[in-house]
């Protein structure tokens, strides 16, 4: 028996490059040929060889990578804002203005850098019809006059009135209409409040999905593992890692039930200057929750998005479009609470995050 | 071994610069072995793809503090073992327990050969202890020779060696068995 072992210790030092004297290993090979127990030992060690490795999806490594920039990319807005938070010192050509036609000037005081061109020309556009609608308001309160000015961007909202083209507003659209999150079209009001619904929102390796509907007829064989996420699926479920299914459209993603049905859930995007941008979130275990900052973007302490984010311009809807101070646009797009409810962020009550596109 | 390992290093040099070619290269090169590790220890394909996810997201977030001394492969080893740990602790995943009988059934005869072998194998390797398993992946999938791998398993060298060999001997036992059988 001591023989045996000696002679299967020596194979092993052997395949593992163990210095070995080349007479040891002749006579653990003879042994071998003679031994039914180190021949099947021998035999056990050739046929784990012979077996290969466990074959990863061939499409992994570039998922992978997909994850590794998706990483790098909120470690550098982290990197941004944690840089943005550090105390600023306020140009002397900045002022404040109490109201004006941007839905978030409406209802927070709006810092506003008067050496960006962009900013000077969006001040010059809504600078005017303030002005008339501040006549006509007259005497009207200060809070009057935002109830008045929240009216026309209403209109601008709806893409049957405004003039902007279906099919961009269709992009800026929400790409589904979760059941419970309340209608979307045109009759209603679009000055979402903090308290709207939530729609069925997930998250999925940092952004935001939407329930789109039940999927009963998706050919499972064509879908496969792309991540997971911990949610209830529904308002009172168990939170669980329940593991994300995608198909051939990597916007749209699956999630099974625990009684196996599927349910489909579309990617929160917004256009933006011409590019595609999307919603990131931190974690979302349950339906009506709203998708928050992710970790690694600092919330803004002030209302005009401050000392985080600085106003870059408004989209054609209306909505204003805010840039981290140091960054720039380039690591992403942030959109202040309470955007209509026919904007992508759908009114949510926090500020939102929107990576670009890979 | 040699020529990888220098091409490891001046792709790791060039990743820590900032080139993700470079770093894409290394990812491209390792997935397999770091897959087929997270897969032997959970058990369960989609588990090991998380982990693979975030093994490489951890190497490239760490890339900066990797002494270059070290072999990326010990490294990448490490990273690796811990990371499943990681996830078990974090209650994200757990192993699946395998029973050994399970192996002893995984060969049905309308399989292909080398279709049944691989799942034989594979059962087997998961039915491993996990200390016997973790070092033979450091030995057999990684390529540490039993000092980096008693390093990064801070066991002695003897330990390991003893480990290594007591899994050959067990996955031999469990594959003669199921052969015998079949």
């Amino acid at each position: 028996m001591m023989e045996c072992l000696e002679a299967q210790q020596i194979i092993s030092d052997a395949l593992d490059k163990i210095a070995v004297d080349d007479v040891s290993v002749e006579k653990a090979k003879l042994h071998c040929t003679t031994c039914a127990e180190c021949n099947s030992f021998v035999r056990g060690i050739a046929s784990t060889m012979r077996a290969g490795l466990p074959q990863p999806p061939t499409d992994l490594p570039d998922r992978v990578m997909d994850a590794v920039r998706a990483d790098r990319e909120s470690r550098a807005v982290a990197a941004a804002t944690a840089a943005a938070a550090a105390p600023v010192r306020v140009p002397a050509e900045t002022r404040t203005i109490d109201s004006g036609p941007l839905r978030a000037q409406d209802k927070h005081g709006t810092v506003v850098n008067l050496s960006d061109p962009s900013t000077r020309r969006a001040l010059v556009a809504w600078g005017s019809a303030a002005a008339v609608v501040l006549i006509a308001a007259g005497v009207f309160a200060n809070q009057g006059v935002r109830q008045i000015l929240q009216r026309p961007q209403s209109a601008v909202s709806d893409s049957r009135t405004s003039g902007v083209p279906f099919e961009e507003s269709t992009m800026m659209a929400p790409q589904a209409t979760p059941p419970g999150a309340g209608q979307t079209d045109a009759s209603t009001p679009s000055s979402a409040t903090p308290e709207a619904a939530a729609g069925d929102y997930i998250a999925v390796g940092g952004a935001a999905y939407i329930r789109s509907g039940e999927a009963p007829d998706v050919d499972r064989t064509g879908l496969r593992a792309s991540g997971s996420t911990n949610s209830s699926l529904d308002t009172q479920g168990a939170v669980t890692a329940r593991d994300v299914l995608v198909g051939t459209d990597p916007s749209r993603v699956y999630v099974e039930r625990d009684d196996r049905t599927l349910v489909a859930f579309d990617r929160v995007v917004r256009e933006f200057q011409g590019r595609q941008y999307v919603l990131q979130t931190g974690p979302i275990e349950t339906y009506g929750v709203w998708p928050s900052l992710p970790p690694g973007v600092t919330p803004p302490t002030a209302d005009d998005g401050s000392p985080v984010f600085r106003l870059l311009t408004t989209d054609p809807s209306g909505t204003g479009i805010y840039e981290p101070v140091t960054g720039g646009s380039s690591v992403g797009i942030a959109v202040a609470p309470g955007s209509s409810a026919t904007d992508p962020a759908r009114g949510n009550p926090g500020w939102t995050w929107w990576a670009p596109a890979r | 071994m040699t020529q990888t390992t220098t091409d490891d290093a001046v792709l790791v040099t060039a990743a820590k610069g900032g080139d993700l070619d470079a770093f894409e290269a290394l990812v491209r090169r390792h997935t397999g072995v770091v897959y087929a590790h997270a897969y032997r220890f959970f058990g369960e394909k989609t588990a090991a793809e998380d982990a693979v996810q975030e093994v490489f997201v951890k190497v490239y977030r760490s890339l900066g503090d990797f002494d270059e001394r070290a072999r990326f492969s010990t490294w990448l080893y490490r990273v690796t073992r811990n990371t499943c740990l990681d996830m078990v602790r974090a209650g994200k995943r757990r192993p699946i327990p395998v029973d050994p009988l399970d192996v002893m059934s995984a060969a049905p005869g309308d399989l292909a050969e080398q279709v049944a072998l691989s799942t034989s194998v594979e059962l087997a390797m998961h039915a491993l202890a996990p200390e016997d398993r973790d070092a033979l992946s450091a030995v057999a999938l990684f390529g540490l020779s039993y000092d980096e791998a008693a390093a990064a398993l801070g066991v002695p060298v003897g330990t390991v060696k003893s480990r290594v060999f007591r899994a050959r001997r067990s996955l031999a036992a469990t594959l003669a068995f199921e052969g015998r059988r079949a």
